[in-house]
């Protein structure tokens, strides 16, 4: 009984020892697996909890309501709505800032603070310097991000225009926002730091400034557990209603809170995505092994079973042995993916600004990845483990019937005349197995799969920014006024120095509403005739802005459900305040945000109002742009700026910030599960054919002729793999667009053949080693050793 | 041996050839969709666009000689009237000492402004006479071709210029006649003790043209000196545009302008009378000050639709020629200091160096590196580059 108990384990050991290469393929999938979801995972609880900590720590509110002005009067009636736990006013402007050590203008945002205390909502993390000194002239505090990315300290001024008077604001003091985590302006995807920064400033001051004492254009709320945020919203929007207000909001529709969250359920997304095929290659592996293993080892189990250890026994047995690689792998897989959350941690802080808290690994999430991992392992090993418990130790005790060999449908569609006999070979070996070849195709076009669906995001993005920065967005500067200015500003604008060519813009701040479903947005009135800012879908269809009706895009319209022809009311929220009917007279499925569009004259008929403008496009002669932009950081009239060029590099930079991480991590990952699963199957081929093998060459075929008869084989399937993994790449990337998918922006299907290619090559690199490393084995082996066996 | 080793190693070139053809092909850039536009010789304008203001050059402010009750005759703004017609009744207040000796004085003074309004006739009409001969003299020489056209246009524009003079001289002698007619009535009311026999003095309207603005439309007593009725004839429509000085140095008198109204209206020409010697200061629309200049011109065709103060937009042509290489500025950036286009030449996108001349809104002069019938892309993307397929839309 002694040995009786001894002799599995020692087995086990055996078997490891025997098996350490085929274990090591394994464990390599198991832990690329496990990283990422452990990383993932990690990183999404991690900003889960962080942000949940920041908004409360410094009360971020609950509701948001832009408005024109009012007076501070009706501060009471604002908190005493049902509902609502604090209000508090502020005043928010848009100015032109310049900035030492930046040639374009940048856009700053001056948010009013109470000048001895934090504000009662939406209060700041101040991360260096000190708060606004009462009565001091200039002070601000400057937000975090846009302080490093301009290489501002406390100490530095910024200039500005504020309602017409050109001053210095001197930076006292650094901060960050629950508002301003991710810290973006206006429209765009991608948060440009150098020139969009909030700056805070004392009230007093601010309101003196633009004439605002008593008064302010900006609330925040709060509200009681337990109240309904539609309903206080309403009760805002009327209460507002006669002071030019925007439309109040919830934090869904606050703009940093939106993208953190869309960011968040991405990575939860990708969690669950990714990692379930490294797992699901993982039990592909595991089987492939196990089944091999228990077919080799048919006279150990029989005479196992013959000496009397139970069915029971030899299970566990072999399920322990597959679980060995896999809790190899998982542990790997969890060191590395903690350090990989780390990495990650570092890169969301550069997007993200919160005060970093610790990053701190979730141990439920490492214990969900044991059990995913052990899981995937089990049920790989399932199917072979049951033939070993099944197999009668008589049986098992005789080889294994030869299989029977002979020609298979392709070669008796003639290939075989063609063929040598070498290639005729493969095809028997191929054709005689057909699943057991399927799955090696499967494993392989998944390793494919993920090249290109990892590159694909890259793909995705790029065509974003060419429609955006090419199709749509032709100015070269995109100038905002204050306020509605006569169509004589954009003449004006096209005498400055440098300027080309200018076309008129109007933004009108609306509400839609059609049927029950209600939108606050913005209409976008172009020239008719205009070039520099067009209406372009994502198939590159050009539409000219409607004189009658709107033109939506098809996010939007399938938000306000609904179709060409539909009558659409639009309440323009300035002015008069007045409601519209407009037919719903096209859609155009941009990429990037949700926007409506009328040509100027359209809008001008509707509203029965003049040729207003607030803002334009510029076209502009590179030459001039520096005195351009030094013209324009002064203009009185000039409340924004934005800088084609600037944004395009910003968008560049950020995109391969962010995602060079994700890439190189990705191309590691599929490069394991390709080699895994080719030298996998190169090494189970081995094994089943070594005997055959040796004995070809003991007739005198060569090293090199028996060897390509054996990888010949793992090429064929890495070739009928690769058009399968195209196909899988191309359903996964259309997964992620649905996946994906948000109000903010939508990711266009479109795989470069770049990326095909890409993955082909990183996939034929991964086989090409693996194969190499069996070769050597071929090359070394022994033959009189393999053909002793079973004899 | 040999021939199968031969044939392993042509199977394997040709199956690196085959990869090689399959990975070219896949890679091979898809031919960037471009809009594009056809370099053209056209008529180009280069135009200095502003907003301004029609006004009625002739017009008249008829203004109470006396102290009187004032019976409008009924008139209302739009109604024409003739030189002469009755605008109304003033029934002079009696007037004691001191009035009369004003309105005696008033007399005075327009027998005086009628004197002067007579000489000025005679100087017009002399102006006039000068600027015909000059004219035809220019037109001669024109014919002959000694003359460059541009001489004769402001020969043209002169005589047009001292005819307006003499018509506006003479419309000034009108006016001096109806005022001293006014005042004599209003001398003839003050007669002593006349008392309720005072014959009312008849208010006539004193040139042609539509009622403009009617500041008297009920019956009441106005002192003198109150403004009754306006009149003006809308046939002497000028347009006032307020240039930037710098622009305003590139226009000169008898430049081209095309007037627009507003959507719907035909666009009317003129013709640039006057550049105003003085300038004046104006905040711009974006907020700072800038130096802008009256720039007059006369309209040419009957305006329809278009009252006096009315804003328009307004083009002044600078510059025209009727046969100018051109394509539109969109195609064109910069390439170092120059400029540079892609043309589109056998499906490929070529960078070409182009030398630019004059700019209208839309368009630009091409003075060298690209010929008439090339096609050139519209806004072309920062990803494009010399040599790459394109594929012009539809």
């Amino acid at each position: 009984m002694v040995m009786h108990v001894r002799a599995l384990p020692r087995k086990l050991l055996r078997d490891i020892v025997h098996l350490r290469g085929q274990f090591l393929a394994v464990g390599l999938v198991v832990a690329s697996g496990i990283a990422l979801f452990v990383a993932l995972r990690s990183m999404n609880d991690f900003l889960r909890g962080s942000l949940a900590d920041y908004y409360g720590e410094y009360r971020f509110a609950d509701v948001f309501a832009p408005l024109k002005r009012a007076p501070r009067t009706l501060e009471p009636r604002l908190s005493s709505i049902p509902g609502v736990a604090v209000a508090d006013t502020r005043l928010v402007f848009d100015v032109v800032l310049d900035v030492p050590g930046l040639a374009e203008p940048a856009t700053g945002r001056l948010i009013s603070i109470p000048e001895d205390a934090q504000p009662s909502l939406n209060a700041l993390h101040l991360r260096a310097g000190r708060w606004i000194e009462p009565g001091a002239r200039g002070e601000v505090l400057a937000s975090d991000a846009f302080a490093q990315a301009n290489a501002l300290g406390v100490g530095d001024s910024v200039g500005a225009v504020l309602n017409g008077r050109w001053e210095w604001l001197h930076i006292v003091g650094i901060a960050m926002s629950p508002e301003y985590v991710y810290e973006i302006g206006g429209s765009g995807i991608m948060p440009d730091n150098r020139r969009f920064g909030v700056l805070w400033i004392g009230r007093r001051e601010l309101s003196a400034v633009y004439d605002m004492e008593s008064a302010f254009n900006d609330v925040s709320l709060s509200l009681l557990p337990g109240s309904s945020q539609p309903e206080v919203i309403a009760q805002v929007d009327r209460l507002l209603e006669p002071y030019g207000g925007l439309g109040a909001y919830g934090r869904d529709d606050q703009v940093s809170n939106r993208f953190v969250w869309s960011e968040i359920e991405e990575t939860r997304v990708t969690s669950i995505l990714i990692p379930s095929i490294f797992l699901g290659v993982t039990a592909f592996l595991v089987n492939l092994v196990m089944s091999r293993l228990v077919s080799t080892q048919r006279d150990q189990i029989g005479t196992l079973k013959a000496f009397g250890y139970s069915t029971r026994e030899v299970v566990a047995h072999y399920f322990s042995l597959a679980l060995v690689p896999v809790f190899a792998g998982s542990l790997v897989g969890i060191g590395v993916g903690l350090w990989l959350a780390s990495q990650l941690a570092l890169v969301y802080a550069r997007f993200y600004r919160f005060p970093l808290a610790q990053f701190t690994p979730s141990w439920g999430v490492v214990a969900l990845a044991v059990c995913i991992g052990g899981g995937a392992a089990l049920a790989g090993a399932f199917s072979a483990t049951r033939r070993a418990a099944k197999l009668p130790p008589a049986e098992a005790m005789r080889p294994e019937a030869p299989p029977r060999f002979r020609p298979g449908p392709l070669e008796r569609m003639g290939l075989g005349t063609i063929a040598s006999p070498a290639v005729r070979m493969i095809l028997r070996g191929l054709e005689r197995r057909p699943l057991k070849a399927l799955i090696g195709i499967t494993g392989i076009a998944l390793a494919v799969a993920i090249v290109i669906a990892s590159r694909y995001t890259f793909d995705a993005i790029d065509e974003i920014a060419r429609v955006q920065f090419e199709e749509i967005e032709r100015a070269d500067v995109t100038v905002t006024y204050h306020a509605a200015r006569s169509a004589a500003a954009t003449r004006a604008l096209t005498r400055l120095p440098g300027v080309l060519a200018a076309e008129p813009l109007r933004v009108v701040p609306v509400r839609l509403r059609h049927a029950q479903h209600e939108r606050r947005t913005a209409i976008l009135a172009l020239a008719p005739t205009g070039e520099l800012h067009r209406i372009v879908g994502a198939s590159g269809d050009v539409q000219a802005p409607p004189d009658n009706g709107l033109v939506l895009t098809t996010q939007l319209a399938d938000m306000l459900g609904a179709r060409v022809g539909d009558i659409i009311e639009v309440h323009v929220l300035e002015g008069k305040r007045r409601v519209y009917e407009a037919p719903l007279s096209g859609t155009v499925d941009e990429l990037v945000g949700t926007s409506a569009y009328m040509s100027a004259g359209g809008l001008d008929a509707m509203l029965g109002e003049g040729d207003a403008v607030t803002g334009a496009y510029l076209s502009v002669d590179p030459l001039g742009a520096a005195t351009l932009y030094d013209r324009l950081k002064r203009l009185p009239a000039v409340s924004g700026v934005v800088v084609r060029k600037a944004a395009i590099e910003s968008f560049d930079r950020t995109v391969a910030e962010s995602f060079r991480i994700a890439l190189v991590t990705v191309i590691v990952f599929a490069t394991i599960i390709a080699f895994g699963v080719v030298y996998n199957g190169a090494r189970t081929a081995l094994s089943e054919r070594g005997r055959e093998l040796a004995s070809l060459r003991v007739l005198g075929f060569t090293r090199g002729e028996t060897a390509a008869m054996l990888l010949g084989e793992q090429a064929i399937l890495t070739g009928l793999a690769m058009p399968l993994g195209m196909g899988i790449g191309y359903g996964l990337s259309a997964f992620m667009v649905v996946a994906y998918k948000s109000d903010l922006f939508r990711l266009p299907l479109v795989v470069s053949s770049a990326s095909y290619l890409f993955s082909v090559f990183v996939i034929a690199t991964a086989a090409a080693m693996s194969a190499g490393i069996v070769r050597r084995r071929i090359d070394h082996l022994d033959l009189v050793q393999v053909l002793k066996t079973r004899e | 041996m040999a021939p199968r080793i031969r044939k392993r190693r042509l199977a394997i070139i040709g199956a690196i050839a085959v990869l090689a053809a399959i990975a070219a092909i896949t890679l091979r850039p898809k031919p960037a969709v471009v809009d594009v536009a056809v370099v053209t010789s056209e008529p180009l304008q280069v135009t200095i666009d502003e907003d301004g203001e029609t006004r009625v050059r002739a017009h008249d402010d008829i203004a109470s000689s006396t102290l009187g009750r004032f019976e409008p005759a009924g008139l209302r703004e739009g109604d024409s009237v003739k030189a002469g017609t009755i605008v109304g009744r003033l029934y002079p207040l009696p007037l004691d000492a001191r009035d009369r000796e004003q309105a005696q004085a008033r007399m005075r003074s327009t027998e005086a402004a009628q004197r002067e309004a007579a000489a000025r006739v005679a100087l017009a009409r002399t102006r006039l006479e000068n600027d015909r001969r000059e004219l035809a003299r220019a037109e001669q020489l024109e014919r002959a071709g000694h003359l460059a056209s541009r001489d004769l246009d402001l020969a043209r524009t002169a005589e047009r210029s001292s005819a307006s003079e003499l018509e506006a001289a003479l419309q000034h002698v009108e006016v001096t006649r109806y005022e001293a007619q006014g005042n004599r009535a209003a001398l003839l009311g003050a007669g002593a003790g006349a008392g309720d026999s005072r014959a009312p003095a008849i208010v006539r309207s004193p040139i042609a043209g539509v009622v403009l603005r009617n500041y008297e439309e009920h019956p009441r007593a106005v002192a003198a000196g109150t403004p009754l009725i306006q009149v003006g004839d809308p046939r002497t429509m000028e347009i006032v545009v307020d240039l930037l000085s710098r622009d305003a140095l590139a226009v000169s008198p008898g430049a081209p302008m095309m007037v627009d109204a507003g959507p719907g209206a035909d666009s009317l020409r003129a013709r640039v009378r006057r550049v105003e010697p003085s300038g004046f200061t104006k905040v711009s629309p974006l907020g700072v000050e800038e130096q802008r200049v009256h720039v007059i011109a006369d309209l040419l065709d009957q305006p329809r639709a278009l009252g006096d103060h009315f804003q328009v937009s307004t083009r002044i042509v600078v510059w025209q020629g009727d046969r100018v290489l051109q394509m539109p500025s969109g195609a064109t950036f910069r390439d170092g200091r120059g400029w540079a286009a892609y043309a589109v030449r056998d499906g490929r996108a070529k960078m070409q160096t182009v030398k630019l001349g004059r700019h209208s809104t839309r368009m630009v002069e091409v003075t060298g590196g690209l010929s008439a019938g090339d096609t050139v892309i519209l806004h072309p993307g920062d990803r494009l580059q010399s040599g790459a397929r394109v594929r012009p839309a539809s």
